[in-house]
Order: structure tokens, then sequence, then C-alpha cells
């Protein structure tokens, strides 16, 4: 763009639009936060608060979405400029459901700290839920600076929250199979841990998303994946 | 957005400045219609002063007196011959016949009093006798009453302008002659009517037989052999400067040069047509081949202009359209440029036309001053035309003359009205919308 | 801000340039107005039963181009045109090359209607018969009928094939001069902004004609709308003073652009 050239509105629309995704973005970072937070304290205030304030996140990402709808009606944007119309919409759903997971991780807790039990041993959920939350910042961070590269590491990294979260799995299916009176904590653990999990994939895909705003294409989805379905260690 | 430096009117002040300026605004118009007003008013008085002058001067031009007189169509002495040749008859007493039967009416006593009376008659009436028979010649054996011109003195006197108080040596009529006339007046055998010497006779040196035909008819031989000439070369040459010559220095040269001769004095081409046509090429003097290629020569320029113009009018749209379908160079001149330019070079053609009919000089140069009485039968035989006629009857002193060189001019002023709006409803009736 | 990855004019954005079996073939061609050079070595393939759009910026030539087509341009005389442009594998602009049956082969429509003075019968009844191309009259009766009805016109003009073309309205008269092209049974048909002078409804109905037409002819299309070449062409070239930018597939110049200016342009950034 020359730099005497004015804004045009589509621009003004395209930059508002980016903005509410930042916004987006660290409700949903927040929100995952201060449920692992909530996770490791089992402060029940603290939890209740994450869970009312999802409600936050689903308005906004109605706002996107009907911002998102006006910018196309109106200012009829081509290539490039439809294209980052088009990926905050998605990202826009996949952060909301980043929240919707957090809501969940939260709520668990809050029944974990009212049965007032201790921690599976061994496993640190928390150490999990720390490596995902360092992947929503950084891909979030890499949509704002629309840092492709970085985007493509992120994806890499989920590996390793499938590992952690296959390995933890089998912990506490071992661990339920030898205290049967855990089996209630231990299932919603494994939901905490799945929900983490999923949302380490989130942050893949939003940086497929990223890679699909700069280049045009998708990426190929040969990404290495190691949840147990597939995994050829299988335990029973 | 205030800028401190500057004056910044606000819109009330504006809406008051506009005001104030109003009056003075309306009142500059208001006298600029004035003005505008009182040309157009001016321009109209002084055209309806001329129109009255021509017209009071010229209108009763159209009339003429006449006497009625008995003739007896005595067969032996009008066709001696009896075979109703012209031969015949020129070799009969026509002209005698008339004496006897204004003799009759007047019965004149004595050698003086008698040429008065035959003097009252026009010498014509015996070629009108000849007409007659000629056309009727049942006439011959019978009596009727026939009308004849006055003389042309008579006819004067009889429309005021010989003055009977005026003493006797200073009077073109005697005494005697105003008594008789007095006498024909009171027995009703004068009347008053529509000339038909005017219309349909020639050229002549008397004034109450002379006639615009001869003149007319030569007009309009001038005329076509002027169209014929003209038009065809003037359309084709403003096709080819326009639409098939390049444009270069020489096409410019050229349409400089045409400008110029549209403005060039008429005479000029008069000259040039003595020297070239009738000298060079020996053709006849004053016929109107001759005539009619002088002011072909005039008109071309006009005509190539207007043409030109409307050519240049008709859009490139059309050309691109015809050229875009295959349609050669010649063919979307001719199918399509033409025919749309063609009110145009018609409308051209014809305001030259108009010219053309009312030159007088050039015609003068090669010489077509020629007396000529006889119609021109064809373009080779010597004739005359009606500008030339009433520039000639201007010269003549006779009273009657004046009133018909007057009635002359409206007839062609009729005619150059009549050609310029054809000319107008042509263009609005070929008119196109493209 | 964007973090777009900007391209230089590069060979890639003009692969797309030849065809492998094309119906025209402009082969570096140069148009000079005078001293001033409109196009500069545009080399370009018109595809068979295709629509080819030709997309740019005002004054970027690309009209000029399409009247190189069926040398148009040879009616401004200080126009030259250098390079090669091909027919069934013949040079147009060949000195053995009669202007007047290619223009039967290559018609013309232009931006505004321009039908003859004449009814709408002779307007497209007149390029059949300079060409000599009906037997009778019966036959020509059956042409101007077939091209009317081709041209979606007949329905509205069967009744008053004698009334003047011109008494048509906008939409109409362009479709009567698509049929007075299509009546001398030519091979490509040029569209210079056929619909600019046209309101929406005209233009969209002579949108679908186009694509109708594409089955039998090879229309080459100049347009001022992206819009509109994205709705109707298969194939689209883009154009930046004089110079050929980009060729490719409708499809992908208007989704993913090789040239960085070709998107600024589509996105309306420039031009």
């Amino acid at each position: 763009m020359k730099p005497e050239q004015t804004v045009t509105a589509l621009e003004e629309d395209l930059n508002a639009l980016n903005k509410k995704i930042e916004k987006l973005g660290k409700l949903a970072i927040a929100q995952f936060s201060g449920a692992i937070d909530g996770m490791a304290t089992f402060d029940t205030e603290h939890l209740n608060s994450i869970i009312s304030q999802d409600k936050l996140l689903d308005d906004l990402e109605l706002s996107i979405n009907d911002d998102a709808f006006l910018l196309i009606s109106l200012r009829a944007p081509v290539v490039t400029d439809l294209r980052r119309v088009i990926v905050a919409i998605k990202i826009s759903s996949i952060l909301e459901r980043v929240g919707d997971y957090a809501k969940n991780i939260a709520k668990r807790s809050k029944i974990l700290a009212e049965q007032g039990s201790d921690t599976i041993p061994g496993v640190n959920i928390g150490r999990m839920g720390q490596l995902a939350e360092e992947m929503l910042t950084e891909v979030i961070n890499a949509y704002l600076t629309r840092d492709v590269s970085k985007a493509i590491k992120i994806r890499d990294r989920d590996l390793e929250i499938d590992y952690m979260y296959t390995a933890f799995y089998r912990e506490i299916l071992t661990s339920m199979a030898r205290n049967p009176e855990q089996i209630s904590n231990g299932t919603h653990l494994l939901f905490i841990a799945k929900n983490i999990e999923r949302i380490g994939d989130y942050a893949t895909g939003i940086a497929e998303q990223i890679y699909f705003l700069i280049h045009g294409t998708t990426l190929e989805d040969d990404r290495p994946k190691a949840d147990p379905l597939t995994s050829s260690n299988k335990e029973t | 957005m205030n800028n401190n430096n500057t004056i910044q009117l606000s819109k009330q002040d504006n809406s008051k400045i506009v005001l104030s300026g109003l009056s003075r605004r309306r009142r500059k118009d208001r006298r600029l219609k004035l003005y505008g007003r009182l040309a157009v008013a001016t321009a109209v008085t002084f055209l309806i002063f001329l129109l009255i002058a021509i017209g009071s001067k010229g209108i009763p031009g159209f009339f003429q007196y006449y006497v009625t007189l008995e003739i007896n169509f005595d067969r032996e002495r009008l066709d001696p011959m009896g075979d109703l040749s012209v031969d015949s008859l020129y070799s009969g007493e026509s002209e005698a016949l008339v004496t006897e039967a204004i003799y009759s009416k007047l019965k004149p006593q004595g050698r003086s009093q008698k040429k008065a009376v035959k003097k009252l008659v026009s010498k014509g009436g015996g070629e009108k006798i000849r007409d007659r028979i000629l056309k009727n010649p049942k006439l011959l054996g019978t009596t009727s009453k026939i009308r004849f011109p006055v003389d042309d003195d008579v006819d004067s006197f009889l429309r005021g302008y010989i003055d009977r108080n005026v003493p006797e040596s200073d009077r073109r009529l005697n005494d005697f002659q105003i008594n008789y006339i007095d006498e024909l007046v009171s027995k009703n055998l004068i009347s008053y009517k529509l000339s038909e010497y005017f219309f349909f006779g020639s050229a002549s040196r008397d004034p109450e037989l002379a006639g615009i035909k001869g003149a007319v008819i030569g007009s309009l031989m001038s005329l076509a052999i002027c169209f014929i000439i003209s038009f065809p070369l003037g359309v084709a040459a403003a096709v080819y400067l326009e639409e098939i010559a390049k444009k270069n220095r020489l096409t410019e040269f050229i349409e400089i040069n045409i400008n110029n001769l549209a403005a060039v004095p008429s005479v000029v081409f008069g000259i040039l047509g003595l020297a070239v046509f009738i000298g060079l090429f020996g053709l006849p003097r004053s016929v109107p081949l001759v005539g009619g290629m002088v002011l072909a020569l005039m008109t071309l320029p006009t005509i190539i202009i207007s043409s030109r113009v409307s050519i240049g009018a008709v859009p490139p749209s059309v050309k691109d359209a015809a050229l875009g379908i295959g349609a050669s160079k010649m063919q979307t001149i001719f199918h399509h440029v033409v025919p749309l330019a063609m009110p145009g070079m018609l409308t051209g053609t014809i305001i030259g036309m108009a010219r053309a009919l009312g030159e007088t000089a050039p015609l003068l140069m090669i010489g077509m001053v020629a007396f000529i009485v006889d119609i021109p039968g064809s373009v080779t035989d010597p004739g005359t035309v009606l500008p030339v006629q009433i520039f000639m009857w201007a010269d003549f002193a006779e009273r009657m003359f004046v009133q018909k060189t007057s009635a002359a001019t409206i007839i062609l002023l009729l005619f150059l009205f009549l050609m310029n709006a054809i000319a107008i409803i042509l263009r609005k009736k070929l008119e196109r919308r493209w | 801000m964007d973090g777009l990855s900007k391209k230089p004019l590069n060979p890639d954005s003009l692969i797309e340039a030849t065809l492998e079996n094309p119906r025209m073939s402009a082969r570096n061609v140069d148009v000079f107005y005078g001293e001033n050079k409109a196009i500069d070595n545009v080399t370009l393939d018109v595809g068979k039963r295709e629509v080819t759009s030709l997309i740019g910026p005002s004054g970027c030539g690309k009209s000029t181009f399409l009247r190189c087509f069926n040398r148009m341009n040879d009616t401004i005389d200080i126009c030259r045109v250098k390079g090669t442009i091909l027919l069934d594998g013949n040079d147009i602009y060949d000195a053995s090359m009669d202007v007047v049956p290619l223009r039967a082969k290559v018609g013309m429509v232009f931006q505004k209607p321009n039908p003859f003075p004449k009814s709408i019968f002779d307007n497209v009844a007149y390029g059949p018969r300079i060409h000599g191309l009906s037997e009778n009259k019966d036959h020509l009766r059956n042409i101007v009928e077939k091209s009317l009805k081709r041209a979606g016109l007949w329905s509205e003009v069967k009744d008053r094939l004698h009334e003047p073309g011109t008494g048509l309205s906008g939409g109409q008269q362009q479709r009567l001069c698509i049929a007075r092209a299509i009546a001398v049974g030519p091979e490509v048909i040029l569209m210079d902004e056929p619909c600019s002078a046209l309101d929406p409804i005209a233009t969209a109905r002579i949108e679908e004609l186009i694509s109708e037409l594409k089955a039998e002819y090879s229309i080459i299309i100049v347009t001022h709308s992206m819009q509109q070449a994205a709705r109707v062409s298969q194939r689209t070239a883009y154009f930046h003073l004089g110079r050929l930018i980009e060729v490719g597939k409708t499809s992908e110049v208007f989704t993913k652009p090789k040239n960085s200016q070709t998107e600024a342009y589509i996105s309306g950034k420039i031009g």
C-alpha cells in the first residue's frame, strides 16, 4: 500500500474484525489459563467466575460472525481480503470452543475439589495444561503477527501433548483398575486431560488457518498424530 | 475545521451577499432582454417597410389596363391563304381590324384624331388576334369581344401618373387622347385585370407587352445545368476529401482554397467563363448552357463545404459498425455515410442554388444581356435569366417598366423563398435519428 | 502489514498465455499510436468455444489490443501494428490478407450499441447481403430469423421486423448488434465493453447470452468490471500500461493470482 493512500472502508472493517479476534484470543487464553490454575488450587470462587465468564466469549463470537457477514455483503472482498474474513470466522469459532472446553475443565475441577480428591500421583496434568496454554498463546501471537513459520512449528508441538495424553490415559486406566473407588475422579481427570488435548488440537487448527490465510492453500494433513486409537501400542 | 487565518464565510453571510446582488443582476437581465427585443423589433420593422415598399410598387405590376373591342373575325382578311398557317395569318390584316374596331367605338375625325385614337391600343393587338385564331379557328367568321392591352402611356394615365392639369406640351398624351380615354372609361370599355403579358409574354420594347416567361425559362434552364454539373461533382469531391484522401499538406491546401473560393466575388467566375468557356472552348455566348456552367463553378465550393460538414457529422459509430461487419470502404461510404449525410448535402445544395438563382454579374459577363424575344427552346438557344431581365428593365424609363421591374423582383423573391422553404422541409423530412 | 508474499513480475504469471489448440494467436504484438507505444510485446492465445476476458485499468490498452484481432486499427491512420496474429494458421496482417472477409470471420460488438439506421430486418440482413451469403429471399429471411433467435431477440421483434432498429431499447439494440454480427457466421466474436452502456438487467441478459454463445463461437470480451469477467469468462488476461501481466483460468486468477499487481487490481487497490 502506498504511504499516501488513505485507509479504505474495507481496510477499516478488516482491522476492526482483527481487533475482535485479538480480544477473543486473549479471553480464551485467560479462561484456559484460569481453568488450569483452578485445577491446581481448587479455588472454588475462581472456578465459578471462569464458568460464568464463558458467556463473554460466546457473545463475542456471535458479534464477530455478524461483522463478518456484513463485511462480505457490503464490501464484496476478494482474494486475500476474502481469506482474511473467512479465516476470522473459523478462528473465532475455534476460540469459542476453546472457551467451552476451558469452562468444562473448570466445572470438572470444581467437582474434584468438592470431592476432596488428591490428584492422581505420577501425572502432571498441570504440565500438559501449561504446554497447551503455551501453544495457544503462541499461535494467537502468530496470527496477529502473521508469522507462518511460527504457526507451522506450533503444529509440530501438538505431538508432545498427544504423547503426554496417551501416557496419562494409560496411567489413569491402570490406576482406576487398581483402585475402583478412584473411578469417578479418574473419569473426570480423563475428561479434563482430553479437553486439554483437544485444545492443543485447536491450536493446531488455528495454525492451519494462518497458513491458509497467507498462502491460499491448505497445509497437507500428514501432520504427526499420536492419539491412543491410532497408536501401534495398544494396551487393554 | 476552523482555519484561523482566512475569513470563513458562514452560510448566512453567503446568502446575504447573493441576495443583495440579486436586484442588480435582475435589472441587468431585464435591460439585456429589452435590447434584444428592440433589435428584433427594429429588424422586423425594416423588413415590413421593405416588403411594403416592394409590394406597393410591384403588385400593381401584375395587373394592367385593357380595352374591350368588338372584332369582326373576317375570314378573307385574316387568313388570306385560307390554310390557317402562320404565314397566312401574318400576311393578313389583324392589325387593321384592331384599328377599325377602336375607330368604330370612338369615331375620330381627321388625321390627327385618328392618329391619336390609333395610339391608344397596344401594337400587340394584332398578335393577340392571331393567337386567338390559332387557338380557336372557329372564331373566324364570328364577331367577338376581345380585350386588348392599352398602350403603356394610357396605362400610366389611368393609374394617375400622367396629370391632365400639366400643360399639353409637357405630357405624353395630348388632350384629344385624354378625352377619348375618358369616353372609353364612361362607356365601361376599360378594365383592370391580371396581366397575362407579364406572366406569359417575353422581352419586348413595349412595356405593356413585356413579360418574364423567357427569363424564367432561361433561369430554370441555367439552374438545371448548374445542378447537373455541381451536385454530383460537389458530392463526389466532398466524399473524396473527407473519407478517402489521406490527411496531409496537400489536402489541407485544397481545403483552404475551396473555402477561399466560396468567398470570391461571383463576377470573377463570369470573367473566367468568358475567357475559358466562350473564348477557349468556343461555346456560344448568352446561352443557358454556359450560364449554367458559370453558376456551377460558383456553387461548387458551397456544395463541397456543406457536404463535407454533413459527412463529417455522421457519427463514427456508424462507420465502425459497417466496417466491423465486413463492408468495404466504398460500401461503407455509399451504403451508410452518404445516405445519412444526404439531408445536409441537399440543404446546402438548395441554398447554393438559391444564391445562383439571384446572380446577375457573372451572367452579364458572359453576355446574357441580349434582348431575347424568343423563349429559349434548348440550352444552346440564346436566353436570359430573371435577375438580368430585371436589371435590363430597370434601365428603361417608362413607368410601366418600373412597375414590372418591381413585380419581377417580387417573383424572384418568391422563388428564393420557395427554394429555401423546400430546403427546410426536405431537411426535416429526411432527418434520420441515429 | 499483511505479510503477503510480494512476487515480482515473473514468467509464471504468463505460462498460460499459449494454448494447445487456439482459435487465434497473437505473438509479440506491438501497437504504436504515432510515437506512443500502446501495446508492448504481447503474446496471447484465444481458445475455441470459450470466453476470454481482457481486464485492466483504463488506458491499459485492452481495447487497442482487441481491435488488432479484426484489424479495426487499420482505420486509424497513425496506428501501426507489429507482430503476428494468426487465425487458423494464417497471419491476418499479411499483405495478401483481405480485410473484408476477415471481418466476417471475426465479428465485433461495440461499447455503445450502434445498429444501422435501417429496419431491424435490414440490420441483420446487411452483412449476409454484402457478403453474398444468401441465395434467395427465403434463405435470407431464414438467416435473419436464426440470428435473431440465437441473440435472444426474436420473440420481442418478430412482429415488427420492419421498424427501425434505433427504436429499440439499449439492451435490445445491443442484442440486435450481436445478431447482426452472428448473421455472417463468424468464428470469433470480439466484444468491447458490450454492457457498459446498459442497465443491470440488460447487462445480465447479455451475460447469459454470452454464456450460451460460447458453445459455438470463440469470444474475447474487454470489460471494466471484474465481476463481469469472473461471471462470464473461462480465461482471464490482465493488462497494465500496455503489457500483459498475467493470464490464466478465471477461477485461478480471481482466487490465487500469481502476480501481486494482478491481485492489487482485482482487490480494487489500483486502477
